[in-house]
């Protein structure tokens, strides 16, 4: 393309210029041939003369003189830019992230797990303690026994009450193995299996199954 | 417009340089075009050519390789089900655990190797020292067999092997605290089963353990349900794929979409019985320490629930450890209830009592004349005791148990009607109950029957039956005679909560309603205690409650002489808890106990038929037993 002839003002280009000079100056090519330099310059002036009619009447209405067919490229341009930055940083803010979430995951992943086997242990122990032959441990320990038969007490319709069965006692059960709680002064102390092996007498307590 | 082959501006101002060589140029250029644009057109053809062949018909075969390079498959292990009991309560479960192990050539080179480097790293034997002092400290002296204590951990890493096992059932929280500070110790996935009432039911739950030599390693069941329901609990494990480092399977590279599930693991569904296990633990202790009283060689008991044949209880004198049963001995693996046949005796005469009321031949209250004896075919049966011929009533013959009475009624009977009825109450056939290793007992054929067949059968000789088979003919007449073949899994539950009951077993009428009902009245008689109308079971009485039930001895056969002994017996004993209003049934079988003071399962029942009142709050009877005339 040949380089348009500089008429009227000849300030630096740029993009921010604000009479648009450069666009309205350029013409445009339409065939893409040479012209001789006389025919460029008779160009030139038209345009020029376009310029001036037009600046005399419209004066300071800039922004809607431009000539039909031209586009402002710079605010577009800039556009693109804009668009393109914030694309950029928005994919790299993304990306870390995801990155920064994926470590998290891993993190949480991990004391899920945790605490998924911290459950399956607890979970042990209850399913431990809950069995009845730990429960049997643990009442034996306390000195309790099984029950015998009970008796069973039924009221008639007039009020009475009618029994059935005779309790039995069950055998006492053995000492338990803690020393009783009421501790005798220090000053008085008895070798603690002295106290295991000789309980004192209220401590041989019979356990009597209620009624039902 | 120029016209076509006229590239040539229409105007062309003169000029007096010579002809440009624009028409060549433009020429030249115009070939250019066409050939870059052949070739682009050719190399994109090419390309799309490549893109077919590699994208349509090489795919498979590449990423196929691609994966192979990259990724590496780990099996997810299933989680097996639990075994919980009617209350939830669990009785087999399993926990993830670590087993610990190493590769010592190979550690001891890679030292080695990182030794030249760093010389102030110390030799291997100082690192072996300090991995054993942390097993010691972490695991303690013992994990899952394998001693873990200093000397043998740094025996074992000094080794001259490429691979140990240094400890198993390690808790997974203490290996990875292991493997963070030693990261050469390597740790593989076990999933250990854990049974939290230790020798509670073992002989019906059974065994599970780790197969190491499976691959992938599993748990499957070796004995009881675990065992026959395996299939069921065990699941099917997933399939993962994650993406390794090359030339190093362990090195997981990390991140987003580098782990596919293929297929995820199945858990397997966990199994709800229809056990109880409190009432269990209590039937267990009973059985156990009567039967250790009584002398036998061995000795069971079963509850029922009489309305919907579900088993509540199921004890043997003798259990095993299932985490340890490898040590435990054939005669503890038994579930001597189901697995074991015997001749029950008198608990048998309750057919010819429901078969005789059916049929109409007698009223509880007919009064019998009963000799000494009788002869059937080539036999004589004479009673327990020795009499003349006496007078009794129908419900007398079995409260006194009367072989002789029996027999007479029997005969009435017919063989075909009691025939008949042998099948409907359910003998000679499994139950199907699920119990695995279950006997069906033997009943003879009917047209094998000979002469004397018919003298033994009605009281209980001569045929087999396991314990279960006895408990659920009572279970009949109990439940208004309906049979529900007894059964031990009540339901199962998948992973996600959702519990799908077992299909309930088809019920056989057995005897009308009517004539269930008489007879459970009748069998009260059984353990009446009053002044010269005692029945044979008094000690099975329980006050408050309606006892109905049956006594029994069956001689068992010595074999030396190939003959019924007369000093070993099956000693057996079913009854229900209470006639008026039938909740529990309990069977017991005691196998030849030998002191005199315990040949009777009669004071078993009735520690037992306590328990359950106790237990399951058990309404008393709304009027006692009456008595019953039982010799006239």
């Amino acid at each position: 393309m040949t380089a348009p002839a500089r008429v009227g003002d000849p300030s630096t280009p740029g993009p921010a210029r604000p009479d648009r000079q450069r666009s309205l100056t350029a013409v445009p090519d339409r065939t893409g041939r040479t012209r001789s330099a006389a025919a460029e310059r008779a160009y030139a002036r038209r345009a020029q003369r376009t310029q001036n009619l037009r600046g005399a009447v419209s004066g300071s209405k800039q922004a809607a003189q431009r000539q039909p067919g031209t586009t402002p490229k710079a605010p577009f341009v800039v556009m693109v830019m804009v668009v393109l930055v914030a694309g950029i940083a928005a994919i790299m803010w993304l990306s870390t992230q995801a990155a920064a979430d994926s470590y998290q995951l891993q993190d949480a992943h991990t004391e899920a797990t945790n605490l998924s086997r911290q459950v399956e242990q607890l979970r042990q122990e209850v399913a431990l303690a809950e069995s009845p032959t730990e429960l049997a441990k643990a009442a034996a320990k306390l000195g309790l026994v099984l029950a015998g038969d009970p008796a069973k007490l039924r009221q008639l319709p007039d009020g009475s009450i009618e029994v059935y069965g005779t309790p039995s006692a069950v055998e006492a059960p053995a000492p338990p193995a803690t020393s009783p709680p009421a501790q005798p002064p220090a000053d008085q102390q008895q070798p603690p299996a002295d106290q295991q092996q000789q309980p004192p007498a209220g401590q041989q307590q019979q356990a009597v199954p209620g009624g039902q | 417009m120029p016209g076509p082959g006229n590239g040539r501006p229409a105007r062309r101002p003169l000029s007096v340089r010579g002809p440009r060589p624009t028409k060549r140029r433009g020429g030249n250029s115009r070939a250019r075009l066409v050939v870059g644009r052949l070739l682009l057109v050719g190399m994109l053809l090419v390309a799309g050519i490549k893109l077919v062949q590699v994208q349509g018909f090489q795919a498979e075969a590449l990423s196929a390789q691609a994966e192979k390079q990259r990724a590496t498959p780990i099996d997810i292990p299933a989680e097996r089900g639990a075994i919980l009991d009617r209350n939830g309560n669990q009785l087999a479960f399993s926990i993830e655990a670590r087993s610990m192990y190493a590769v010592p050539n190979l550690m001891r080179d890679t030292w080695a190797k990182a030794l030249e480097a760093h010389p102030e790293y110390g030799s291997f034997e100082d690192r072996a020292r300090s991995i054993a002092k942390l097993f010691q400290q972490t695991l303690g002296t013992e994990a899952g067999g394998y001693k873990t204590d200093e000397a043998t951990i740094y025996e074992k890493l000094t080794r001259d092997t490429t691979y140990i096992e240094l400890a198993d059932n390690v808790d997974p929280g203490k290996a990875s605290a292991i493997r963070e500070r030693f990261s050469d110790i390597g740790s593989e996935y076990r999933a250990v089963r854990v049974y939290p009432n230790g020798q509670l039911a073992s002989n019906i739950i059974g065994a599970a353990n780790w197969r190491k030599d499976l691959v992938p390693g599993a748990t499957h069941g070796q004995l009881g349900l675990e065992s026959s329901q395996d299939s069921l609990l065990a699941g099917s494990n997933g399939r993962r794929v994650v993406d390794t480092m090359q030339g190093n399977n362990n090195v997981v590279i990390p991140g987003p979409g580098r782990e596919r599930e293929l297929v995820a693991a199945t858990p397997g569904k966990s199994l709800e019985l229809t056990l109880d296990v409190d009432t269990q633990y209590v039937l267990q202790n009973m059985v156990s320490d009567y039967t250790a009283k009584s002398g036998a060689k061995s000795g069971s008991a079963v509850v029922l629930d009489s309305k919907t044949g579900e088993i509540l209880a199921m004890a043997n004198d003798q259990t095993f450890d299932p985490a340890d049963f490898g040590k435990a001995s054939d005669d503890q693996k038994r579930n001597v209830a189901v697995t074991s046949v015997f001749e029950p005796g008198s608990v048998n005469k309750i057919i010819t009592a429901a078969a005789a009321i059916e049929a109409g031949l007698f009223k509880p209250d007919d009064v019998i004349p009963v000799p000494g004896s009788i002869k059937v075919a080539d036999r004589i049966i004479k009673d327990a005791w020795d009499h003349g011929e006496v007078d009794m009533t129908f419900t007398g013959v079995f409260a006194k148990s009367s072989n002789v009475g029996t027999l007479i009624a029997a005969q009435q009977v017919g063989q075909d009607k009691f025939a008949e009825l042998l099948r409907k109450f359910g003998l000679g056939k499994r139950t199907q109950s699920g119990l695995p290793g279950e006997e069906a007992g033997l009943v003879p054929p009917r047209n094998q029957w000979s002469g004397s067949t018919f003298g033994n059968l009605p009281i209980g000789q001569g045929l087999s039956m396991t314990l279960l088979q006895m408990t659920g003919m009572y279970q009949a007449i109990a439940n208004n005679g309906v049979r529900i073949p007894p059964r031990i899994i009540r339901a199962t539950v998948d992973a996600n909560g959702a519990r799908t009951e077992t299909e309930r077993p088809e019920s056989v009428q057995v005897v009308s309603p009517a004539t269930a009902k008489t007879v459970r009245d009748m069998f009260r008689a059984v353990v009446q205690n009053e002044p010269g109308q005692t029945g044979t079971g008094k000690a099975a009485a329980l006050p408050g409650y309606q006892i109905a039930g049956k006594t029994g001895t069956g001689q068992q056969i010595d074999k030396n002489c190939g003959c019924y002994s007369n000093t070993m017996d099956w000693i057996t004993f079913a009854g229900m808890l209470s006639a008026d209003n039938p909740r529990y049934v309990v069977g017991i079988m005691l196998d030849a106990p030998t002191e005199a003071k315990y040949k009777s399962a009669a004071p078993l029942f009735h520690d037992i038929a306590s328990y359950l009142s106790q237990r399951y709050q058990v309404p008393l009877s709304a009027e006692q037993s009456p008595v019953v005339t039982l010799t006239p």
